[in-house]
């Protein structure tokens, strides 16, 4: 036999057995006793949920000139934030649909967690559309419902399209995440009556929705998720291609570009793998995970962080050069304006942090540091939170009559809206790791014999 | 006998009904049988609770059914005549500019007025209207105005005040009216002058005064603008300072149009005005070397600056070029010196005289503190503010015995005063007034006195009515013989203004001319202090405007700012003395005023303006500002520190270069060059472009360059006539003014201390390729077939998406609910305009072309089955401009202004590249500099 591979290029710990698997992640819904981390963890975050409700009770009673919007630059936080959670949102279904097509192992063990962010973050991003609008209550004329005025919305708006890709792409995932959870919740169930928690078990029965694991349950269980798998995985793209498009298609100076679509897609992606390691990196250390989710899965996240942040890296660089080879005055200026402008810091600020940090994850050592990803994840967050902060605010404030520039800042209502969004965030995923198996047993029981088959 | 029908006492007969009443009134039928002793055990009670609750919520649903009782109301059966509801009506009158008549229309809904246009046949509106006159119907429904007598602070009434003034006169009336003094706002009212002059009659040695914060107009030899070839302005702002600008404007850009032969302007000045922003050739000049650069005209030993050189030696040029064709303009604050240049300007008539002249405050102080008046009646104005620091008139005030003041607000002046009295706006009551060339005007009430107000000649005559004192005066004074008295009032009724001999003069008091009263003209140049302007503000004047919120939220005409006032001076000034702009500085140890750097500004020269730092104006104008009538008349700042604190001034536009980006042209007639505003082709994927928009009229606005002074009469008519919100400092702060029509400011040229400084008013360009149309998702902006970019409130759902793709950024957004609240008594909402919604919270709005009156016309043309014909139609803001700068029409119609504009080579669309196609499009600036 040659060398031994080192444990860290394995995608599960050496000897790593399903009862192994079913204590680590059943256990940690069932039988673990909840500690006062949680409770720490979920108080700050159930703190800030109710910052937002009341900041959505204050904009509500005000309205939206709580907020640091104006004319010129009419959109601010609430689109950044929109964008940016949605962007987060992508590794979810990037991981479960995508790698589940191109039969990626590596996504087994971090697909329900990743899943359930994604879940979390659209409820975020999803706030954000109807709160911004002038009078939310309204925001069911953005739907094509029947009405006696005969009145439809405007189709040739992206902000119409908007509204489909997004209750599409948060249903699909959500029922998508749902089915893959259907054998657990059996897995569950089964666990609770036989440890006598009758009371779960009815719960977790409830949900499973009579699973037997029957052939022909399975049969049906593989294929709806392989379809499930193939709706997802368009919709990975064409989401945030049309939240780029709300830009492309304005003609505002910074906006209206072509390579928006896939540059955005790029950017979501890359902001959703930050947003993983961010949050994976904590989780399977609390919770002994480590065994399923190595080292390795870790240096995958981290290549596609490379990956799509040079694509990123790709996109700043076209519309440096698209705004000199169109010779076209406006774009010159914006590009100018976005380097040496008011907001200069926020766009070097920007640079640091999506195109120079990330090249460090070239190194291998690197991408094995736990320390040092999760501090590149954070600084990539930043950096994809001003990308659009630059691209909303910066390209808005200065279009092109001079007579009507201005400047913006995000107000304390502003701030306590965005930070009201992580408290909804962070308490459904403490619920979550609480309430629902992080790992997916199944998949994971079927990965672990497999592996015994191939390497016993 | 039953018991029942006993009763032992009538107490406790009447004590039972009294009882049995309270139940009644106190509670409804059955609410105490809970409560009842028969009830007796809990079940009971429970069950009986039960069919209660049962019984009062089926019934509560009857209540809903029950019958109205019969009340009838009455049918508009017997419609007033010539009334139809819903159709404004017009009225003939006349507001006061420093004492001089300027003809208006008053448009009034159902008796109250909405909007004030110009009266087309008044030779000092022409039409037209400033932005004052346009502002002072909100005035008419200010809720800080004062609505009783007040006696030391305290509710009185009209009869007790008559009854006490009558005393005071009884009293000075021994010795003839010695003691007893009025001090008025110079006038040119023939009521007024008339009472004044019965009151010198009765009590020879009462004595009168007057005062305002602006030195009246003298009269002067004027000619018709448009008649010279060349124009020398020294320190004159003609377009914005005199009883009849309008007219002037008018004539001036008569000569500015293109196609005109053009007119030249030479302005010398220190501080930028509209005058100095229109002309050719404009010098900066600090006031105390205005002189010297004159003589240079003449001498030619005189060293002057190598731009002033220039600027002499070809103004010396043209002056002998264009002899006899050349009007020479002087300010009336310069020195005799200067004025004999007058004599160089074509003559033109002399108007009569029309102001009153009577000795100023600084002789009425003398005569308080000597004792020589012990009782004053103070008729309008506000000495107690609008004094210059050097005249201690509040401290002589003091001396008096019984002091009344009449004014519209409970004003600082009514706080030093023992009487306050409320006065009637000029729209709630009767009045006449003269304009600068003699034309006499009926001023006419629209409105009955919100509260209880009276005009100032009431005061004088209480026992008569100000219709039977107006009417007493034109029946004695009128001058017409073919007409009986009736029908001459009625006629100078209906067209607002009769010729200027309808009215003999017939008032002895003294008239106004110009006095050189002070030797300290400035003129003596010391370069080691800094020369010193005061000039009232534009909108807010020697401090009237203050209160008015349209006023001051208006961007004063150079800065841009609003709610505030600043210390205008230089850049120059500014970089030497390391200030920047909020920088609060102390002038000569009394006022602390923020700095404001404003390119074109003398060097040396701080400007300050007027009309700010009241404390008794109102909610709105209290403490908006600095108060610089403190510095008093002095014409140099002897110290000038950096306090180190800064405060926030707002402007509406924070940038002022054009970035190189050919927004604003400007075409000079004696340089041509091949630099014209681009033709833009129609780039469209559509076959046959012309078929969207198919409408039977194609709308279309045209703003001449050449013509708008960026005088903001426009801005402020459109948000009288669209219910446009005031929004207040601090939103204006975050970008959130809600003019509809801006007007924008470029500072053009190399040289920062002297840049030609350019107006371009954007309002919505009604693309026909709206960007706004595309990214609405509801589609609450939408496009009519006439070529309107309609904005559709009731569907706007606020995502304010059209805005960011607006490129001319005109649209507005209600950030909060701007309405005037509801249930606060608040007059203001009396102004709006039922024909414009007004728009509620969280909905974007913008420039209609105002579509309500477009309507309007449609819809009568319809009835008449015709076209709507040219000119039938006129935004508000084309209806205010005094220059004619804006032609609103229809495209459809070949010979229209606006489709012949459109043709003209100057024409030129707003970022047409953009292929936005406008429908409003600009004609390029034409100026005529010397070769």
């Amino acid at each position: 036999m040659s060398e031994p591979r080192s444990h860290s290029d394995e995608l599960l710990a050496p000897g790593t057995t399903v009862p192994e698997l079913d204590h680590a992640v059943a256990g940690a819904v069932l039988e673990r006793k909840i500690r006062r981390g949680w409770i720490f963890g979920f108080f700050i975050a159930f703190s800030l949920l109710m910052l937002l409700l009341a900041s959505i009770g204050w904009l509500f009673i005000k309205g939206v000139g709580i907020w640091g919007i104006n004319v010129p630059v009419a959109w601010g936080f609430a689109i950044i934030n929109f964008v940016w959670w949605i962007g987060i949102g992508h590794a979810g279904t990037f991981i479960s649909a995508i790698l589940l097509l191109l039969h990626q192992q590596w996504r087994t063990s971090i697909n329900r967690f990743t899943e359930a962010m994604t879940l979390f973050a659209v409820a975020c991003a999803g706030l954000f559309p109807i709160l911004h609008l002038g009078r939310p209550e309204y925001c069911y004329w953005l739907t094509p419902y029947p009405n006696t005025m005969g009145l439809w919305p405007q189709w040739r708006s992206p902000l119409v399209w908007d509204v489909f890709a997004v209750s599409t792409y948060a249903t699909v995932s959500l029922v998508f995440w749902y089915i893959g959870l259907v054998p657990d919740l059996g897995v569950l169930r089964d666990r609770a009556f036989q440890q006598g928690k009758i009371f779960r078990a009815k719960i977790f029965g409830i949900f499973s929705l009579g699973w037997r694991g029957s052939a022909k349950h399975w049969e049906h269980y593989h294929r709806v998720y392989l379809i499930l798998g193939g709706l997802a995985a368009p919709l990975v793209i064409s989401v945030h291609s049309i939240v780029g498009m709300d830009f492309a298609v304005g003609i505002v100076p910074g906006w209206h570009s072509t390579i928006f679509p896939p540059f955005f897609v790029a950017g979501a992606i890359y902001s959703g793998f930050a947003m993983v390691l961010t949050l994976l990196i904590p989780v399977r250390a609390i919770y002994g995970l480590k065994p399923f989710i190595t080292d390795n899965h870790l240096d995958k996240a981290a290549k596609v962080m490379l990956a799509t942040g040079t694509m990123v890296w790709f996109g700043y660089y076209c519309e440096l050069f698209m705004a000199w080879y169109s010779g076209d005055g406006f774009e010159r200026f914006l590009v100018w304006n976005r380097a040496a402008g008011p907001y200069a810091p926020a766009y070097w600020m920007l640079i640091l942090c999506n195109t120079i940090i990330i090249q460090a994850l070239w190194f291998k050592w690197v991408r094995h540091h736990v320390v040092a990803l999760f501090i590149i994840s954070i600084f990539a967050n930043i950096g994809m939170w001003l990308e659009r902060y630059v691209i909303v605010v910066v390209s808005l404030h200065r279009d092109f009559l001079p007579s009507s520039w201005g400047s913006y800042h995000g107000t304390r209502w502003d701030w306590a809206t965005f930070a009201g969004t992580f408290g909804l965030f962070f308490t459904l995923l403490f619920l979550f790791i609480r309430l629902i198996p992080m790992i997916s047993i199944t998949e994971m029981r079927e990965f672990i014999t497999e592996k015994r088959k191939e390497d016993p | 006998m039953s018991s029942m029908k006993t009763w032992r006492s009538l107490d406790e007969l009447a004590g039972s009904r009294e009882l049995d009443t309270w139940l009644r009134d106190e509670f409804p039928a059955g609410a105490a049988w809970l409560d009842h002793q028969e009830l007796g055990s809990t079940e009971i009670r429970r069950r009986k609770f039960i069919q209660l609750m049962g019984a009062s919520l089926g019934l509560a649903g009857l209540t809903s059914c029950g019958r109205q009782p019969q009340e009838k109301i009455v049918p508009y059966v017997d419609q007033p005549e010539n009334t139809v509801p819903g159709v404004p009506k017009y009225y003939a009158s006349a507001i006061s500019f420093r004492g001089h008549a300027r003809g208006i229309l008053v448009e009034s809904h159902s008796g109250r007025p909405t909007k004030i246009e110009g009266n087309p046949d008044h030779p000092a509106s022409l039409g037209a209207t400033d932005a004052v006159a346009q502002a002072s119907v909100l005035g008419l429904y200010d809720p800080d105005r004062s609505k009783t007598v007040l006696h030391h602070g305290r509710i009185s009434t009209w009869d007790k005040f008559d009854e006490a003034h009558r005393e005071i006169l009884q009293r000075h009336a021994s010795e003839s009216g010695a003691g007893y003094g009025i001090l008025i706002e110079p006038t040119s009212s023939p009521t007024l002058k008339r009472l004044l002059g019965e009151m010198l009659t009765s009590y020879p040695k009462a004595k009168i005064y007057q005062h305002s914060g602006v030195a009246p107009t003298a009269p002067q030899p004027t000619v018709n603008f448009s008649k010279p070839d060349l124009i020398l302005s020294i320190d004159d702002d003609f377009f914005t300072n005199h009883p009849d600008s309008l007219r002037y404007i008018r004539e001036f850009t008569s000569r500015r149009k293109s196609g005109s032969k053009l007119n030249r302007l030479y302005v010398i000045e220190p501080t930028p005005t509209l005058t100095g922003a229109k002309a050719d050739h404009r010098l900066a000049v600090r006031p105390s070397r205005i002189e010297l650069v004159v003589n240079a005209l003449t001498d030619s030993s005189i060293q002057l600056e190598p731009h002033e050189s220039r600027f002499v030696e070809s103004l010396r040029d043209d002056l002998k070029k264009f002899e006899g064709k050349t009007l020479i303009r002087i300010g009336s604050h310069l020195s005799p010196n200067l004025k004999k240049l007058r004599s160089k300007s074509i003559q033109g008539q002399t108007p009569p005289d029309t102001i009153t002249g009577f000795p100023g405050l600084d002789r009425l102080t003398n005569d308080l503190t000597g004792g020589a008046i012990q009782s004053l009646l103070i008729l309008g104005g506000n000495p107690i503010y609008n004094t210059p620091g050097d005249i201690p008139f509040k401290n002589a005030l003091r001396f008096a015995t019984f002091t009344a003041h009449l004014a519209s607000h409970e004003d600082e002046t009514s706080l030093a005063c023992e009487w306050h009295l409320p006065e009637a706006h000029s729209l709630e009551t009767w009045g006449d007034l003269l304009s600068y060339d003699g034309s006499p005007s009926i001023c006419q009430p629209i409105i009955e006195p919100l509260y209880n107000g009276r005009p100032a000649i009431c005061i004088l005559k209480p026992e008569k009515a100000p219709y039977e004192l107006v009417r007493n005066t034109w029946q004695l004074l009128g001058n017409y013989t073919d007409l009986t008295f009736d029908d001459f009032w009625k006629k100078s009724l209906y067209q607002g203004c009769a010729s200027p001999e309808a009215l003999r003069k017939a008032s002895t008091l003294p008239t106004y001319t110009e006095t050189d009263e002070s030797s300290d003209y400035n003129s003596s140049l010391r370069e080691d202090q800094i020369d010193l302007v005061i000039q009232p503000h534009p909108h807010i004047g020697t401090g009237e405007g203050a209160n008015n919120g349209w006023l001051q939220e208006l961007p004063h005409p150079f800065t841009k700012i609003v709610w505030d006032n600043a210390a205008l001076v230089s850049p120059e000034f500014a970089k030497s003395r390391k200030l920047k702009n909020g920088d609060i500085v102390r002038l000569n140890q009394s006022i602390e005023i923020p700095i404001w750097i404003l390119p074109g500004q003398a060097d040396e020269t701080v400007t300050l303006h007027t009309g700010y730092g009241r404390i008794a104006a109102g909610e709105l104008g209290n403490g908006v500002g600095t108060n610089v009538f403190p510095l008093g008349h002095a014409k140099r700042i002897s110290s000038l520190s950096n306090t180190g604190k800064t405060g926030e001034l707002v402007t509406t536009q924070h940038h002022s270069m054009m970035e190189g980006r050919e927004l604003y042209w400007q075409i000079d007639r004696n340089h041509p060059t091949n630099e014209r505003p681009p033709e833009v082709p129609n780039i469209t994927l559509y076959q046959n472009p012309a078929e969207l928009l198919n409408g039977r009229y194609a709308w279309a606005m045209s703003i001449d360059l050449s013509s708008c002074i960026g005088c903001n009469a426009c801005v402020t008519a459109c948000q009288a006539e669209n219910n446009i919100p005031v929004v207040g400092k601090e939103e204006v702060a975050r970008g959130r003014e809600m003019h509809w029509i801006r007007i924008d400011r470029y500072f053009i040229g190399e040289n920062e201390s002297d840049p030609r400084i350019v107006y371009q008013p954007v309002t919505c360009q009604h693309c026909e390729q709206a960007p706004c149309e595309v990214v609405c998702p509801v589609e609450a902006t939408v496009h009519t077939a006439d070529g309107l970019n309609a904005m559709v409130y009731n569907r706007c759902v606020g995502t304010r998406y059209c805005t960011n793709n607006c490129p001319y950024k005109v649209r507005r957004f209600n950030f909060f609910d701007y309405r005037i609240k509801k249930g606060k008594n608040d007059p203001r909402s009396l102004q709006a305009n039922p024909n414009v919604t007004v728009r509620g919270r969280g909905v974007m709005e913008k420039c209609s072309y105002c579509v309500q009156r477009i309507q309007r016309a449609v819809i009568q043309a319809d009835r008449e089955q015709r076209r709507v014909r040219e000119g039938e139609i006129r935004t508000a803001c084309q209806q205010a401009c005094p220059s004619e700068a804006i032609i609103f029409g229809d495209l459809r119609n070949e010979m229209s202004a606006v489709a012949r504009q459109r043709k003209d080579n100057s024409a030129y669309s707003l970022l047409g590249d953009l292929n936005t196609r406008p429908r409003t499009i600009y004609l390029a600036e034409q100026t005529n500099r010397h070769v």
